[in-house]
């Protein structure tokens, strides 16, 4: 009954697209210095807390990536937000926090192929000669908000909006075009 | 030299003479190279012109600091995707497809777009607003209501913080509750509107106009990284975590009823409270609020599950003349429940007092605009304020944004404006047209009748009256 804005569509080009059906997303606030938040949530997770603009993984498919200087955001299985949320709660109870599940407010695409950089790059002001895997970047990709990462040197992540989900997806249809390619980071 | 900055062989000279040598001050001093492209068009030729006014090889002169783009790249890769369907991005609801496929006529919303009203076949959209209206107070409407901004607020000074943004008390509301809330600006005039519920002690969902989500949600951001940065609140903008959908009319109740799993009725769910659970075997908060001034239930269910509750309403709703209204029909149904609305009664200028809204402004506490509100001219007994309007023929619906003038001619030669027309509608439900609108001394006035001059050179007479047309006890919400 659950429906992913696009529903898992698809489109290879220069580069391959998906996106990645429902994904669990908790969007979480608090003091990212604090020892006792990094215990607790380290104890709910599993996972510490990332150093600015990086992501760290952990088993699973979970993975913990910088927002801002007070906001992080946890991934992991649709499934597995609810009970997270609760072990965030539990865990952390007593600090200044909010953890809250955002899976339902955002896409989550998979970009895939050795052109992925020159793709990002038409429509980011990133400096994408400089990023690398295990760095998060929130910026733009042509005029909408997006966060992405590098998984591995050919394998990007991005998330946006829900709203805006069919608007990346047809962006990156036109930037991934098989006739046109820059050829700026990959010949 | 520069085609970018239009910087001339002569500024260069110029530059030279005046005694910018050194090539950094040269650049600075004609904006050389300093456009988008870095000097990729222009810098050699600029640096070989400045080098020849010094009497000077090129090497002597040197270079700028070197920025990107560093490598050229075309200039396709980069430029016109803003074109065709991607030329601006639009929000979609996750009911956006349905909507698509089942008669809507869009409206733009801020980037979202929402069905003014749904077509069906042959129907004109006059028809269509009509009979969406008398449906919906007679039978039963669905309202896609998913782009009202979700703002969640949590921390132990959510309230104290609620309590400066809205102008009226929200520390003091319980859990379960919900509570009509104004934001004003700093300067006192009215920005948003919306529904606060309480869902902790320390936390808030706090709903928004649908075009103020992201401005909002930067405006709370602000006061807090700012002004409020030592008090503990975090803010999430969950606008699209939840499709939100309005089940309004007298069948609203059994709709849900029908679907099950929730006991919605008057004394499980009372009007202004809200409740978790499942409905439909869906995951849903409902919140029994109205602003149609029917009987009324906001469901809000996660947005991947928007489509499949639409869906069951729809089908259990089928034999109750179920049916679902867009937004003109949303608006007629406020205005005749004299419900204001951010964009339509405000522009900018207007303040609550102005709309005869002071039960919303409490005394009790400050906040944002209290004191602007202070100032001789926002308590000027003469400034417009909110009325309703009778056309006294029933039939003449005051154009949108008319003005009322008095007869007289001010020194400058324009006739003296006494007021302007803010909503205005046909209302099936009454059977007249109505309208609401700002005037001179405008409450103290009723039962006068004032003159609105239509650009079509007819001047429609309507009667100033109380700008609630319909059910003014509310009766029909409260049952």
């Amino acid at each position: 009954m659950s429906r992913s804005v696009l529903q898992g569509a698809k489109f290879r080009g220069l580069i391959k697209v998906s996106e990645d059906g429902l994904v669990g997303m908790i969007s979480l606030r608090c003091d990212l210095k604090s020892v006792a938040v990094a215990r607790g949530v380290r104890a709910a997770l599993g996972l510490d807390l990332p150093d600015v603009r990086a992501i760290i993984y952990g088993r699973g498919g979970r993975a913990i990536a910088w927002m801002s200087p007070d906001e992080v955001l946890v991934l992991c299985d649709y499934t597995a937000v609810a009970g997270l949320v609760k072990k965030l709660d539990k865990a952390l109870k007593g600090l200044h926090f909010m953890a809250v599940n955002v899976s339902d407010a955002r896409a989550v695409f998979t970009l895939s192929g050795a052109g992925v950089r020159d793709v990002l790059a038409k429509g980011t002001p990133f400096d994408m000669s400089k990023f690398g895997v295990g760095e998060v970047a929130r910026s733009r990709l042509g005029q909408v908000a997006v966060a992405f990462w590098l998984s591995d040197e050919g394998t990007a992540r991005l998330v946006c909006f829900r709203s805006v989900g069919e608007h990346v997806f047809e962006w990156l249809r036109v930037a991934a075009d098989k006739t046109a390619g820059v050829g700026f980071y990959q010949d | 030299m520069d085609f970018q900055n239009d910087v001339k062989l002569s500024d260069v000279r110029l530059a030279a003479q005046e005694g910018f040598e050194s090539v950094e001050h040269a650049k600075r001093y004609t904006t050389l190279g300093m456009a988008t492209d870095q000097g990729k068009l222009s810098n050699i030729n600029g640096l070989a012109i400045l080098a020849d006014s010094l009497n000077l090889e090129i090497p002597q002169v040197g270079t700028t600091t070197f920025r990107p783009p560093y490598q050229p790249i075309s200039m396709g890769a980069v430029a016109g995707d803003a074109r065709g369907a991607l030329f601006k991005p639009i929000r979609k609801s996750p009911i956006h497809g349905w909507i698509e496929q089942n008669g809507g006529f869009f409206e733009q919303v801020a980037d979202w777009r929402r069905p003014y009203c749904y077509l069906q076949k042959g129907e004109s959209v006059k028809a269509s607003v009509q009979r969406e209206i008398l449906n919906t107070r007679n039978h039963c409407g669905l309202l896609d209501a998913s782009t009202l901004g979700k703002i969640l607020v949590k921390g132990a000074d959510a309230g104290r913080f609620l309590d400066m943004i809205y102008t009226n008390m929200m520390s003091s509301l319980k859990i379960g509750q919900c509570r009509y809330g104004l934001m004003c600006s700093d300067n006192g005039f009215l920005i948003d509107d919306g529904v606060v519920a309480r869902l902790d002690e320390e936390t808030f969902l706090c709903h928004t106009t649908s075009g103020g989500s992201d401005r909002i949600h930067a405006w709370l951001e602000e006061w807090l990284q700012t002004e409020w940065w030592d008090w503990q609140v975090y803010t999430v903008n969950l606008t699209e975590q939840y499709a939100q959908i309005a089940v309004v009319g007298p069948q609203a109740r059994v709709i849900l009823e029908r679907l099950g799993g929730m006991d919605v009725s008057r004394e499980a769910l009372g009007f202004m409270q809200f409740k978790d659970g499942m409905l439909g075997g869906i995951p849903a908060r409902a919140f029994r609020i109205s602003f149609s001034g029917e009987l009324s239930y906001e469901i809000a269910v996660p947005a991947s599950l928007g489509q499949a509750f639409w869906d069951k309403c729809l089908a259990v709703g089928k034999d109750l003349s179920i049916a679902p209204y867009g937004t003109e029909c949303l608006h007629v149904m406020r205005a005749e429940k004299g419900f204001i609305m951010i964009g339509d009664e405000t522009d900018g200028t207007v303040i609550p007092q102005d709309l005869g809204l002071h039960w919303a402004l409490s005394k009790k506490k400050d906040y944002l605009g209290k004191r602007a509100q202070q100032r001789s001219h926002m308590q000027d007994k003469s400034r417009w304020q909110l009325v309703g309007l009778l056309p006294l023929k029933p039939k003449s619906v005051i154009p949108d944004g008319a003005y009322a003038v008095d007869g007289t001619v001010r020194e400058n030669g324009v006739k003296n404006m006494i007021g302007r027309v803010t909503s205005s509608y046909y209302s099936p439900t009454l059977n007249c047209a109505i309208a609401m609108g700002l005037v001179e001394y405008g409450p103290d006035r009723m039962g006068e009748v004032i003159d609105f001059p239509t650009t079509d050179g007819r001047v429609i007479q309507a009667r100033i009256c109380d700008p609630v047309f319909y059910d003014k006890e509310g009766v029909r919400q409260n049952v």
